[in-house]
């Protein structure tokens, strides 16, 4: 009796966030290593191998340096989400939409992801103005990071802890 | 030792409402006697109906393919159906004298998912407990209050030999759920639990999130539930329920046939406006004296489609939830109005009460455990804010739930609290549900809150 | 069954930043895992989002599993002429699901 899992809906709930990674499943297995899916890996709908954040920055931004966004940028995302399935994000910048100088790029990184880049927008100076919002998936508790590269190649950061309260009953 | 006990029974002692809505459903007894899940023929989906049967050799229940409801069989325990026996009463444990507690084994117990866990009600001194819960008391300090090894034992094994039949704590031991030994070790780690300095709760971690008693209540902004960019529920709403009203089933008849067209929408009707159904669905749940029974939007639709287009609709179904919506919105703003003057109502009110603080499962708790300011209302039960049902609403059924990105009503709602109950299920659309329904409905026809459906949350 | 939802102001005029919202019923499929290894298959989510304004793009996202199921998405155009907004979704199973909204001057 004692091995039925007590919130086996909960367990649910967490397989379900499981499949977008998320740190400390360590149940996980890359999908890299698996013989027979690494080809396949390549394809649009096989999910990328699991990456440390480090090396999606890198291989994003080489050894660009990134910057604090500081009042540059206004990010919006919960402090603590209820669920890792829909996590709202708005960011705002004042950062020129010029034609000589504009935020070319937003990456959106969730540290612990299994695999950490959720989106990347690329945006023209036809934007006006840096305004965007979506909804993003956290497999539990990690570092967001919003990435603005400029025009001009500079980076700016900002970053921000979302607890996801995945435990307890019902919800 | 017996003044201890004499303290903590007169802070928590009451009159349970269970016998108070006994005594009231006693003297309705001449009225409204409804018919039970046993009599009714449910027209729910195949998966809300839960049946209970045998799969490899093993008897599941079945139940959502969804959100982690599972299939475990609870149908030893009592459940929510009328027929229900009550759960055993209160049993007095013996703490076994051979075994030496641990407290290093009790911690890893009592943060333990799959024996409760403690945590997600208790604080403890630990700081990797994410996210943890105050639902009960603090721990952190428990161990310096001299309080005999026998009567922790005793809390854990069946707490309402202490605090009397309303605790909200489930009988652990008592139940099955923990063993005699697993109780000492956990017995032995809150002994343990001194405070630093003795006497003084430890914050163990610097971050104000981690403590239940200084975490702030942090709601998503998911967007107005009226938007349809912001609340894909209403795309799914508008998509199932508007060709549907206007479909001419087997027997000639459409729903806007006899109800009327779907006009433009408007602000708070953000699908359509149905002139003739502005204020319907604030009025349910209502006594349908043809069924002999309470029935909420959901339930009569299963049963009011087919009987007049000839096509099913059935209640937890896709289409029933969207037509639900539909109907429901047209009384978005207006205050929820059941007829709390009939005394068929009435009774059904009383059914309710005594369903809300009656113990089910294998865990014996009720809804009162956690949706009461007695038990887990407005706390964390780990990193959830429970609801308070004399404060909170409760209801605005159907919502889309963000976590699963569906529709559900307020029984798939009951429904799925009873996965971590440990009971088997109802039916969606059976009678005691919507009698559970009918009280918290009630409470909030008194309080003026308003119908705003699909609801957006979490 | 998937479909586009966009919303725009009803009405703007030259030189105005207007926000564009747009939402796609998706599945945004996750991977599945079977005995602690993940399930052999494709999985079908949105890899892509184009919105243009009178054919000129003014926003490309790659997005990934990592996106909410139903993608949201919402960003803004400075108009200088009455047009048409075109957002287009473009998933692992190389279908594409294309929401339009006029902005009238």
């Amino acid at each position: 009796m004692n091995t039925i899992p007590q919130h086996n809906h909960d367990a649910g709930r967490r397989r379900a966030l499981r499949l977008f990674g998320g740190a400390g499943v360590a149940a996980m297995i890359p999908l890299g290593l698996l013989p027979g899916t690494a080809a396949a890996a390549s394809g649009l709908g096989m999910p990328k191998p699991d990456e440390k954040v480090e090396q999606t920055l890198e291989r994003l931004f080489g050894k660009r340096p990134l910057q604090a966004a500081g009042d540059k940028m206004k990010v919006e995302l919960p402090l603590i989400a209820e669920n890792g399935a829909v996590v709202p994000v708005r960011i705002e910048s004042n950062l020129p939409m010029q034609a000589n100088s504009y935020v070319k790029n937003i990456y959106i990184i969730t540290d612990k992801n299994r695999r950490p880049l959720n989106a990347r927008m690329s945006l023209t100076p036809d934007a006006g103005k840096l305004s965007i919002a979506t909804n993003i998936r956290m497999g539990g508790t990690s570092d967001v990071r919003v990435i603005a590269e400029t025009s001009d190649g500079n980076l700016y950061q900002f970053k921000q802890e979302v607890k996801v309260t995945v435990g307890g009953c019902g919800g | 030792m017996k003044e201890w006990i004499r303290q903590r029974l007169s802070r928590h002692g009451r009159l349970a409402p269970a016998v108070l809505g006994v005594a009231f459903l006693a003297a309705c007894a001449t009225v409204g006697v409804g018919v039970t899940s046993s009599e009714w023929k449910t027209n729910a989906i195949p998966q809300s109906q839960g049946i209970v049967k045998e799969v490899d050799g093993k008897r599941i229940q079945q139940r959502y393919p969804y959100g982690g409801f599972g299939t475990v069989n609870f149908e030893k325990w009592p459940t929510f159906a009328a027929n229900s026996p009550a759960y055993f009463p209160p049993k007095k444990g013996e703490m076994p004298k051979d075994v030496k507690g641990d407290p290093k084994k009790g911690q890893a117990l009592m943060k333990n998912a799959s024996k409760g866990p403690c945590t997600a009600c208790h604080l403890i001194p630990d700081a990797t407990v994410w996210p943890a819960g105050n639902v009960g008391p603090d721990l952190r300090t428990s161990g310096s209050r001299g309080v005999p090894d026998e009567i922790f034992y005793q809390i854990i094994y069946d707490p309402r030999v202490i605090y009397g039949p309303d605790t909200p704590m489930a009988p652990f031991g008592a139940s099955g759920m923990w063993t005699p030994e697993e109780i000492v070790h956990a017995v032995a780690y809150i002994q343990s639990l001194k405070g630093n300095p003795p006497g003084v709760a430890e914050e163990v971690s610097k971050d104000p999130d981690w403590n239940p008693y200084t975490r702030k209540v942090v709601r998503p902004a998911y967007g107005d539930p009226l938007d349809p960019i912001a609340n894909p529920g209403l795309g799914q709403a508008e998509s199932l329920a508007v060709p549907r009203w206007s479909k001419t089933g087997p027997k000639g008849q459409s729903c806007a046939n006899c109800h009327g067209p779907i006009a433009a929408p408007d602000a708070k009707r953000s699908i359509g406006v149905i002139t003739s159904m502005v204020g319907v669905g604030a009025q349910y749940p209502k006594w349908m004296p043809q069924h002999k029974r309470m029935m909420s939007i959901e339930d009569f639709l299963a049963v009011h489609a087919p009987e007049t287009t000839g096509d099913a609709m059935p209640s937890q179904g896709d289409e029933n939830l969207s037509m639900s919506i539909l109907v429901k919105m047209q009384s978005n703003g207006m205050p929820y109005n059941i007829a709390l003057d009939d005394r068929n109502v009435q009774a059904a009110i009383a059914r309710g009460e005594e369903m809300f603080s009656r113990r089910v499962g294998q865990r014996g708790q009720a809804c009162a455990n956690c949706h009461t300011a007695r038990g887990g209302g407005r706390k964390f039960l780990g990193g959830r804010f429970l609801a308070d049902i004399e404060e909170d609403a409760m209801v605005n059924h159907p919502y889309w739930r963000t976590a699963w990105q569906r529709l559900i009503d307020i029984r798939i709602r009951f429904q799925w609290c009873m996965t971590p109950l440990r009971t088997n299920m109802l039916p969606g659309d059976a009678p005691e549900y919507a009698d559970l329904e009918t009280f918290i409905i009630a409470k909030q026809t008194r309080r003026g809150d308003k119908v705003e459906v699909p609801r957006l949350s979490h | 069954m998937s479909q586009v939802r966009i919303r725009v102001p009803e009405k703007a005029k030259a030189g105005d930043v207007i926000t564009v919202r747009a939402l796609v019923t998706h599945p945004m499929e996750v991977m599945q895992t079977r005995d602690g290894k993940p399930v052999e298959k494709n999985y079908n989510f949105i890899h892509k989002v184009e919105a243009s304004y009178n054919g000129k793009p003014v926003l490309e996202a790659e997005t990934t599993q990592a996106v909410s199921q139903n993608p949201f998405f919402s960003f803004t155009i400075k108009v200088n002429e009455p047009g048409k907004v075109r957002v287009i979704f473009h998933d692992t199973e190389g279908k594409t699901y294309t929401g339009e909204a006029d902005i009238k001057f």
